[in-house]
């Protein structure tokens, strides 16, 4: 039987010598593709960065839009700022998990935009009901810049809808 | 743990040693996976004969072989972590076949060069091995005369080691057209053994 005697000898079926100096075209063609991998990556996180800036940049509240002066907030208020505080935290926490396994010089603009997003400039003056809602407006759009940002590095392709829990 | 239906083609043996070189394969594969050149070169180096062997008898042109091989290696990195508990070289074979079998696809039909398949023997072994060196190619050369459809069945099938499952789902056929075009390229390779020599017909039939 020609199965039996090829299962016997089935080492000598395998003996057709490599070409010459096929170990050196392979490391050649293993840096070729690793420099393409690495080319491919930069195009997508510099992509997703000019994503970001551009979402940033339509999202963030504008300097006139901030509120300057110092006031006293009532409990349910300051309840409300630490709860969009906390997400906040939260969303800065997951993108900069993702932003530190970015290239060094995407990484750099990618913490300025983080940190531009994240610092908390505003005060709330008063504790009326439109007041409430200008606070809500202004940690919603920070939250969904972050949210935004951590879509675009994974690659999702749909931002989940904002919490509007509190609006 | 990894072996072939062909126990004796493997590297390691029994006992302890198949558990070191086991281990060894694993640190390789993990290396590989966070893509530790130097590692992968191992993993190449390992394997690159029965991968190359294998695209060979598919596509019977060393340098097509050849490329069909590296870029074989080059997809198994890339998607290294999907491995699981699979053979490495079963799994790799498969990838390689898979080229292989594209490569053999998009090319003009090219007659066989059945000349790189000349029956010469060992002068370096004995007389059984020599005999046995012999048939084998014999066989090589019979399956090399055989046309495409016919030798890529019976390499996937005899040499290769895969199931009609695995060949029908490589050759994207049925598992029984795979089964009944095997038996149609097993009565072909006879044949064409009959034509090389009349020992060798005795010996199989």
């Amino acid at each position: 039987m020609i199965e039996r005697f090829i299962e016997n000898n089935r080492e000598a079926f395998d003996d057709a010598p490599l070409p010459e100096g096929h170990s050196e075209r392979f490391e050649r063609r293993l840096k070729l593709a690793a420099r393409r991998r690495r080319l491919l990556r930069t195009i997508r996180m510099t992509a997703a960065a000019a994503a970001i800036f551009a979402l940033a940049y339509m999202l963030l509240p504008k300097d006139g839009d901030k509120a300057e002066q110092i006031c006293i907030l009532s409990g349910e208020m300051l309840e409300t700022k630490r709860y969009y505080a906390s997400m906040l935290n939260a969303a800065k926490i997951r993108v900069e998990r993702i932003v530190a396994t970015a290239e060094p010089e995407i990484r750099r603009e990618l913490d300025a935009e983080l940190s531009l997003i994240v610092s908390d400039s505003a005060s709330f003056c008063n504790n009326s009901d439109e007041s409430a809602a200008i606070m809500i407006q202004y940690y919603d759009s920070k939250i969904a810049a972050l949210r935004n940002i951590e879509n675009a590095l994974t690659g999702k392709s749909k931002c989940k809808t904002l919490n509007t829990k509190h609006q | 743990m990894w072996r072939s239906r062909f126990g004796k083609s493997l590297v390691y043996i029994s006992g302890r040693k198949e558990v070191d070189v086991s281990n060894r394969t694993d640190k390789i594969i993990r290396a590989c996976i966070g893509r530790n050149a130097s590692a992968q070169m191992q993993f190449y180096a390992m394997f690159c004969k029965t991968v190359y062997n294998s695209c060979y008898r598919i596509l019977l042109q060393a340098e097509e072989a050849e490329d069909a091989m590296q870029e074989a290696f080059v997809k198994a990195f890339d998607k290294l972590e999907t491995m699981g508990e699979a053979a490495p070289e079963a799994w790799l074979r498969r990838i390689a076949v898979n080229t292989a079998i594209d490569k053999l696809k998009r090319r003009r039909p090219t007659c066989a060069r059945i000349e790189d398949f000349a029956v010469v023997a060992d002068n370096e072994v004995s007389c059984d091995e020599e005999e046995i060196s012999l048939k084998v190619a014999e066989v090589r050369r019979a399956i090399a005369c055989l046309p495409d459809d016919c030798r890529v069945i019976v390499s996937l099938h005899l040499l290769d080691g895969f199931d009609f499952g695995e060949v029908a789902e490589i050759l994207h056929i049925r598992e029984d057209a795979a089964r009944k075009r095997f038996e149609r390229a097993r009565k072909k390779l006879v044949a064409s053994l009959k034509t090389i020599t009349k020992d060798t017909t005795q010996h199989f039939n």
